[in-house]
């Protein structure tokens, strides 16, 4: 499937987490140029850059803590500097905090994954939507999980709801701009565990009883991206095995 | 319907009008006593108060800005030193940003963060151990159309939905339920600065019931949802919206 990416550049958020590596392999294979972020692992992130970029495409870092406006402002303006333009965003932010209950879990936790999750998320577009409307075109998309849906974290279920909500928002009042946003659940993928996000393992009861594969979440972000994908907005896709329907 | 709640203690925020006032005098009518709060308005609560009393109940004031972690404390702890226990938490304090992304500020972003999101985590947090101790309790948080239909100020809420199902999880095992009421468009008094924007409000002219709703169609939705008689229900979200959206 041609995703028209060629010629076109794609910000990756924290893409040092989850899926973000196979994401950027999938978007370079495309003929995208690439901005990774990351927070704090910009060692982890050098890597992958090295890699991907022997993909053949132009590949550029920066560390950024969204959770800051300016800083969420510098990314955008390092973006336009180094590409001259900014098409899709893969919003793959992520601040990992252990599932705990509500008496162990202190405000300050509480505060600070929201702060650069949803309120990072916030900056980010707020300086990224201006662009994209100038260009009459983009394509956001960002991830929600399971714990939203199966209340089994009740701060991890917050970030990750209220990252639907944003999505939703932006694609009302942005579509009109031939943007569209969306969101993809992800649930039960073999590299939860090691994130530290709260892994939903297969069950003998699922539809699809086995760990899902980071490629088939980097396959429906890049779906997302395509020309062809324009008429799906404010959506969110799960892709659980089954777990849930929404 | 026997509601259960007589003698039954029940904490809500932001009581000085509207959906919190009437909540207020609905649960004071079960029989229910009160502990009620709000950030600035004390005059529109002690009327509340006033006019709960009337219904023979016990009703303890104060002033509390929810979105600040000691306050919300002191006035938990006020709450359970009057009455020991706390039963029913209805987080009816609330604040939205208007407009579309680019229009809302930082500052009114993290306003409605706070008071959508932190306050009722906040307010939660204080009271669980109480609710977990007397093996029973009942918490109504606010979503609202917005977040449904697509709005950006409305993350918040979305966001309290995630925390809301988090709680239904964790705490269904001590009898505990955690619920959303989504009030469409109601006919409500507003804060200067609060006001919809005219073409920015949910429409009613071609909504399934074309009118705007009244407050004490969303209040019977809270009462039930608190009494004895929803003990099976959790996690759930309600939307009191003439059917402008189905979820």
């Amino acid at each position: 499937m041609e995703s028209q990416l060629q010629g076109k550049t794609v910000l990756v958020t924290e893409a040092t987490r989850n899926f973000g590596h196979i994401t950027a392999q999938a978007l370079a294979k495309e003929g995208a140029a690439l901005f990774l972020s990351t927070l704090d692992q910009q060692v982890q992130l050098e890597a992958i850059r090295h890699d991907v970029s022997t993909l053949g495409v132009k590949v550029v870092t920066g560390q950024h803590d969204i959770s800051d406006e300016a800083q969420a402002q510098a990314l955008v303006e390092r973006c336009i500097a180094e590409f001259g333009r900014l098409d899709v965003v893969v919003n793959n932010v992520l601040y990992p905090v252990p599932t705990q209950s509500l008496e162990e879990l202190s405000f300050e936790q509480w505060k600070r994954k929201i702060e650069v999750e949803t309120t990072g998320s916030f900056y980010l577009f707020k300086h990224v939507l201006p662009r994209m409307i100038e260009q009459e075109w983009g394509r956001i998309i960002n991830y929600t999980g399971l714990d939203a849906f199966k209340g089994s974290d009740l701060l991890a279920g917050a970030t990750e709801l209220g990252i639907v909500g944003l999505t939703r928002g932006m694609a009302r009042e942005y579509g009109k701009h031939h943007i569209t946003a969306n969101c993809i659940g992800a649930g039960g993928i073999e590299t939860e565990d090691v994130e530290g996000r709260h892994a939903f393992p297969p069950g003998a009861r699922d539809p699809i009883p086995r760990w899902g594969r980071p490629e088939e979440i980097a396959f429906l972000t890049v779906s997302l991206c395509s020309e062809e994908a324009g008429y799906v907005t404010g959506q969110c896709l799960l892709a659980n095995g089954g777990k849930y329907f929404l | 319907m026997d509601t259960g709640l007589a003698g039954k203690v029940v904490l809500i925020t932001g009581a000085t009008r509207n959906h919190g006032r009437a909540s207020a005098l609905a649960f004071a009518q079960e029989g229910a006593h009160l502990l009620i709060c709000t950030r600035r308005s004390m005059d529109l609560l002690e009327e509340t108060a006033a006019l709960a009393a009337k219904s023979d109940v016990r009703v303890l004031t104060d002033r509390c800005d929810v979105t600040d972690e000691s306050q919300v404390n002191a006035f938990v702890q006020k709450g359970l030193a009057e009455f020991g226990r706390i039963d029913v938490v209805v987080n009816n304090a609330g604040w939205r940003a208007r407009g579309a992304l680019l229009d809302i500020t930082s500052e009114s972003w993290n306003a409605t963060l706070a008071t959508n999101l932190h306050a009722p985590f906040l307010m939660c947090k204080a009271v669980m151990p109480s609710m977990v101790a007397h093996r029973w309790g009942r918490i109504i948080n606010y979503s609202g159309i917005a977040s449904f239909r697509g709005a950006s100020g409305a993350s918040a809420k979305m966001a309290c939905e995630g925390f809301t199902r988090g709680l239904a999880n964790a705490y269904g095992k001590y009898h505990i339920t955690a619920n959303l009421i989504g009030p469409g468009s109601i006919a409500v008094d507003r804060t200067p600065g609060q006001e919809i924007p005219a073409g920015q409000g949910t429409a009613t002219d071609d909504i399934p019931i074309p009118r705007q709703g009244v407050v004490d169609e969303c209040t019977s939705l809270v009462v039930f949802l608190a009494s004895e008689q929803a003990s099976y229900i959790t996690g759930q979200t309600y939307l009191v919206n003439g059917g402008a959206y189905f979820l």
